[in-house]
């Protein structure tokens, strides 16, 4: 028998902010075993609502 | 010229009207007999009526004078194999003789005849029998052939349409081949498998089919899109979409925008993906789909589903699985599967702990 212990490291935002590592966004963030919270940091909620606006004006060019 | 067959039965009294021979091989009073005559003479000296039965041209038996000189000959019986007799006889006979039953033989009753068309038919009077006039009823179909005609039309208005739409299945560009309100489950019916290699952008493109799976089990035909490399925007835009089939898209270098921005679709059986499948907002705009089953191996472009916030545990646990391992990279780069707070909530930490055990972290 083998016992095992998994540890989970989870962020989450602060109210008003978004996670992002640049690429993805979120409210939380359960980091990969070689991950680290330091790859992430929060943007407001507006700057969030910005960048999907792009990615949107950019969707609907295409 | 008539039949006879079976036993029949000689009135109590016999008309005889005379002089007739009638050949006609029948048994009675235990004896096969080749022909009866009846015979009327009279004159100031005798008056002669006689029935005989002949077993030869030139030997016979009288049977009946006046009256029946032995019961037993008023039964006659022909056999069962129907044999033809002269109008004549019949006529004679059946005035003076009783068909009798042969049990469990059933009397022919009226038939029924539906004809379509000129034609022939066979009256059902097989193991019957029948000594008096059958009533036939005829009944002439015109709807049966007028429908007939009417499907062969649709048929062949259908494979003159498809025939050329898909040149007998030799399509293989589809750009914006279904786009457009003027489809829908009905108008969509492909004669053809629809296995495009290249161009299939907008394919489906406001569309108004709703249940494409169904639509293309209806018609017996396949969507493979596992030979295309340019899969972007080919459900893009859509309001009327609820259900798609198996869409393998494992040979694609580019998916932009593959299920954008549709608001009513709800189920993808599968999703056929590899390693380097790029996911470019392919489920952008596209809040209800519930059922999203991913097989393959989800590699270094991660996967994004946060705006199908309705996923069940089936579809996400899919995602999971196909989650490539990288657990033994050690380079610094993030591998982020973004499943959303939604559908995060839906997992246990010991299936989330599946994905980051993997290198992957969840968004």
């Amino acid at each position: 028998m083998t016992e095992t212990t998994i540890t989970m490291r989870k962020l989450t935002a602060s109210e008003g902010y978004v996670l992002t590592n640049g690429d993805v966004y979120g409210k939380e963030v359960y980091l990969g075993v070689n991950d680290s919270a330091e790859n992430w940091h929060e943007i407001t909620d507006a700057e969030y609502a910005e960048a999907m606006e792009k990615l949107e004006q950019l969707a609907e060019e295409e | 010229m008539a039949t006879v067959k079976g036993v029949w039965v000689f009135n109590e009294t016999v008309e005889i009207e005379g002089g007739s021979w009638f050949s006609v091989n029948f048994m009675s009073n235990g004896v096969a007999y080749i022909a009866m005559s009846d015979r009327q003479r009279e004159t100031s000296i005798v008056q002669d009526m006689r029935l005989r039965y002949f077993t030869s041209s030139s030997s016979g038996t009288k049977v009946y004078e006046e009256e029946w000189l032995n019961e037993a000959y008023r039964t006659v019986d022909f056999g069962t194999t129907p044999q033809e007799v002269s109008d004549e006889f019949y006529a004679w006979f059946t005035a003076n003789a009783t068909r009798q039953a042969d049990e469990p033989e059933e009397e022919v009753g009226n038939i029924q005849i539906n004809i379509a068309e000129n034609g022939t038919t066979t009256l059902a009077t097989a193991g019957k029998y029948c000594d008096r006039d059958i009533d036939v009823a005829v009944t002439v179909d015109t709807e049966t052939p007028y429908n007939e005609g009417v499907e062969q039309g649709k048929q062949a208005e259908y494979d003159a349409f498809w025939d050329s739409f898909q040149p007998n299945g030799s399509l293989t560009r589809y750009r914006g081949v279904f786009s457009g309100y003027g489809w829908n489950d009905t108008t969509f019916a492909p004669k053809y498998d629809i296995v495009p290699s290249s161009a299939v952008a907008n394919m489906f493109y406001y569309t108004r089919i709703v249940d494409l799976k169904q639509a293309l089990l209806n018609c017996g035909v396949i969507l493979d899109l596992s030979n295309v490399k340019d899969c972007a925007q080919v459900f893009t835009f859509n309001n009327s979409l609820k259900t798609l089939p198996k869409i393998d898209i494992s040979s694609a270098t580019k998916t932009a925008q593959l299920f954008y921005n549709n608001a009513k679709l709800e189920s993808i059986d599968e999703l056929v993906v590899n390693e380097n499948t790029p996911f470019d907002r392919c489920f952008n705009n596209s809040p209800s789909i519930a059922h999203l089953i991913v097989t393959g191996t989800i590699g270094q472009n991660g996967f994004n589903v946060q705006w199908a916030t309705k996923l069940d545990k089936e579809s996400l646990l899919s995602i999971i699985d196909c989650l490539k391992d990288y657990s033994a990279d050690t380079s610094g780069t993030t591998w982020a599967v973004t499943l959303g707070t939604e559908n995060l909530a839906k997992l246990t930490d010991t299936e989330k702990a599946v994905a980051t055990q993997k290198g992957w972290t969840l968004v």
